[in-house]
């Protein structure tokens, strides 16, 4: 298929979708549904809780379809909303749990000295604003870029180094207060 | 980035790695969610939400304070 087949394709989907096609929403959550749950994974970082985000940010996207005009592009869109959800599971998630509960990633085996200090730094972690948090996670975990965490969080870059030198400004606070290093 | 920077990333890393998760099919799920329609409030969020408001009226000082930690 050509581009411009391409783009006629896209744009007549999406003008489906924004009619309310749910043959149109379906074709288009299984384009990007593994896109939207990888992108929420690595805010979250908790797998079942990206999958509730999944469905809430189709479930947003779905209720948001007739602002849809499919001259934008629909990951970035969908990301957009992602991140959105995922903050809001992570206000959530601090609310309901604190500390070393605040993820159920495994810890690897090793010395108990390791296990206490991967504890004191998740916990620290989980303790973060939850916008502090999501650009953290993003910049400092997973490598993303400045221009594309702040595409996704709808702010500047400058407001997102801004976050993560706050972010990395309290872990270090927190760690040092549980004498950790550094 | 300062060295200290790069220490706590380190950190991080090692503390919380890549989940390395493939998500299954969520259409059914999907599905089952634009049937059930929005969430509907309880009549605890509900009280919540008058008694917040009630707040807001009454001290509306905190409302720059409440913003900033949203």
């Amino acid at each position: 298929m050509d581009t411009a087949t391409e783009i006629g394709d896209s744009l007549e989907l999406a003008r489906k979708f924004a009619a309310g096609d749910l043959d149109a929403f379906e074709t288009l959550f299984r384009r990007h549904q593994a896109e939207v749950f990888a992108w929420t994974v690595r805010i979250l970082r908790d797998a079942p809780l990206a999958e509730d985000a999944t469905i809430e940010t189709f479930w947003r996207i779905y209720r948001a379809r007739a602002r849809f005009d499919g001259r934008h592009e629909f990951g970035a869109w969908a990301r957009r909303i992602a991140t959105n959800v995922a903050i809001d599971l992570l206000k959530a998630r601090g609310r309901e749990v604190s500390g070393l509960e605040a993820f159920d990633v495994p810890v690897a085996p090793g010395p108990v000295r390791d296990h206490v200090l991967t504890g004191a730094i998740r916990a620290a972690f989980g303790r973060l604003p939850a916008k502090l948090q999501a650009a953290a996670s993003l910049a400092l975990i997973e490598e993303e870029s400045n221009a594309e965490i702040a595409a996704a969080l709808g702010i500047s870059v400058a407001a997102v180094k801004s976050r993560i030198h706050r972010a990395i400004g309290m872990l270090r606070s927190s760690l040092r207060r549980l004498q950790v290093a550094p | 980035m300062k060295p200290d920077d790069k220490e706590i990333r380190e950190m991080l890393r090692n503390a919380m790695p890549p989940i390395d998760a493939e998500p299954p099919d969520l259409w059914p799920r999907m599905l089952r969610r634009l049937h059930e329609g929005p969430a509907r409030m309880s009549l605890f969020d509900r009280i919540l939400l008058f008694a917040v408001s009630l707040g807001l009226v009454a001290f509306p000082a905190i409302i720059p304070q409440l913003l900033y930690q949203l």
